[in-house]
């Protein structure tokens, strides 16, 4: 009953995006590697390191997928939080299945659809750089199993907002406070081991922020360098990170839905 | 009506915009501090750590406040996008008797004081906590006149992309298939030159974005001239640039307002 009652609801999730799925397809899997490739990975390690720009390009360009990743998940949930706000539709959908199918089915859909959309990804920027991307050690398999964990993290993370936020006009700020600083903390430009050089004291609290498990899953997964923690630590990390925030999130939204 | 009548209805509105402005300046003083020092530290001590020189920390952290205003211009588009589906302001500023520029021009110089509010600070903060890390060399009208042609670019290209696209197409679309690749190829995170020295025709390529004449001009202004782009070229390209989105900016407008009754310019 309740599988069924949470495949029903995401059907209905699929029929409201299925409209706009080509086009998030086209900006988000074609459009947005082909720029942040050519610039992360080519340009901006040219003009950023010189000489040593072709050697530290996937580094740069690994770190920041991170932030495309954190945008997908955003906008994924940005559906939910419209419906919070939006009158009754979520409380509908309460009344007539319960809280946990609705929540399963929304969550799942997100983590489906923004898996999906970072899925080509990194293939499209390799495709278009070939040799001037440099992944000597890029495993498929330990790359998608991160990508996996980041998109549960990421998503469980914004869920967490979604039921935590007041109105619709503190998104902005959620977006510059609460999710800003941790990408760049976490590793968007400067993996752990460049931050830790020169802040060594900060190790202790650097590690306390999930997305620097994510940025450096990815570099380990294509560059396979000691310099970064390893993807079990990554993944581990990353699912119990998701768990916490997801478990949190369902907490806070049962709170805020008025359910008779 | 005579000109000063149409201006004086124009100053008040002007100053309409600052009085919402500054209702949220305590907000929005938090949301850039903690942008400023998320900038600070990564270019200015974790950029270097990873192999970055030491002199391309100031550069690259005005670079980061461009993104940053990019961010703000993108923010307040999409709420006056929104605004244009409900509350219709600029529907309200349209139907006053006043003339069809000063309907307009209020939006227009509004969204620009909303951004350079919070670019202004960010920029001085951290130009000069970093400012041991370069040697600057202020040219201050150029400066000025880089910040103000910079702003009016910014806000010209998110007035129209609000009144071209639907609130869902600017939301979805407009990040990928514009800002995306103007922040990507626009020299923010990197110099004109140090691309030029690799490959000249892949720079020259780089100049069809209006974006890098935007960084390249404010790095011309607090940098010695001879390490950006000429800063005539600089200037003339985005003065240019934005006569042409003014044009393109009152048939959006009017297009999409839909107005009852033609109005005049004048």
């Amino acid at each position: 009953m309740f599988i069924s009652r949470v495949a029903v609801l995401m059907l209905r999730e699929w029929y409201r995006c299925k409209h706009g799925a080509w086009r998030d397809m086209i900006n988000y899997s074609l459009l947005w590697p082909f720029s942040a490739g050519i610039g992360f990975a080519y340009l901006a390690p040219i003009g950023l390191f010189g000489a040593a720009g072709p050697d530290k390009a996937a580094e740069l360009f690994l770190g920041s997928f991170l932030i495309q990743a954190a945008v997908v998940c955003f906008m994924q949930t940005l559906a939910v939080m419209r419906e919070r706000f939006s009158p009754a539709m979520l409380e509908y959908h309460v009344s007539v299945t319960s809280f946990s199918a609705v929540f399963c089915a929304r969550f799942l859909f997100s983590i489906i659809c923004a898996f999906c959309l970072l899925f080509f990804y990194i293939p499209v920027v390799k495709l278009l750089l070939g040799g001037r991307l440099a992944t000597p050690h890029l495993s498929w398999v330990s790359y998608y199993w991160i990508l996996f964990c980041v998109v549960f993290c990421i998503v469980s993370y914004m869920y967490f907002w979604a039921g935590f936020i007041g109105s619709m006009r503190v998104l902005g700020s959620i977006w510059k406070r609460g999710t800003e600083p941790f990408l760049y903390l976490g590793g968007l430009w400067a993996p752990a081991y460049a931050i830790l050089k020169v802040f060594p004291s900060w190790s202790p609290y650097l590690w306390l922020n999930p997305f620097l498990y994510a940025s450096e899953g990815f570099r380990q997964a294509a560059l396979g360098s000691e310099q970064f923690a390893s993807i079990s630590t990554c993944a581990s990390v990353l699912l119990v990170a998701g768990c916490l925030l997801s478990v949190a999130a369902y907490g806070m939204l049962r709170r805020r839905i008025v359910v008779v | 009506m005579n000109i000063s009548d149409h201006l004086s209805i124009g100053w008040h509105l002007v100053r309409r915009e600052a009085y919402v402005a500054v209702r949220s300046l305590k907000t929005d003083a938090i949301d850039v501090s903690v942008m400023i020092l998320s900038a600070v530290f990564t270019f200015g001590y974790f950029m270097p750590g990873m192999g970055m020189p030491s002199a391309l920390c100031v550069p690259t952290y005005l670079g980061a406040v461009v993104v940053m205003a990019l961010f703000f211009g993108y923010t307040r588009g999409g709420v006056m996008s929104i605004d244009l589906n409900a509350a219709k302001t600029m529907h309200f500023y349209t139907s006053l008797p006043v003339s069809l520029w000063v309907s307009l021009g209020v939006p227009l110089i509004g969204s620009m004081l909303r951004i350079m509010l919070l670019t202004i600070p960010a920029g001085a903060l951290g130009v000069w906590w970093l400012s041991d890390q370069s040697v600057l060399v202020f040219s201050w009208w150029r400066l000025l006149l880089m910040v103000v042609l910079g702003h009016l670019f910014l806000a010209l290209l998110f007035m129209i992309a609000l009144f071209r696209l639907t609130t869902d197409q600017y939301y979805g679309d407009l990040w990928p298939r514009l800002l995306g690749p103007m922040f990507s190829f626009g020299c923010l995170f990197f110099t004109w030159q140090a691309i030029a020295r690799v490959s000249s025709s892949v720079a020259q390529l780089l100049l069809l974005n209006p974006m890098v004449h935007l960084i390249e001009g404010i790095r011309g202004a607090v940098f010695e001239p001879a390490h950006s782009l000429p800063f005539a070229m600089t200037s003339v390209v985005l003065a240019g640039l934005s006569a042409l989105l003014v044009a393109w900016y009152a048939y959006a407008a009017t297009r999409r307002l839909e107005l009852v009754v033609q109005k005049g310019s004048s």
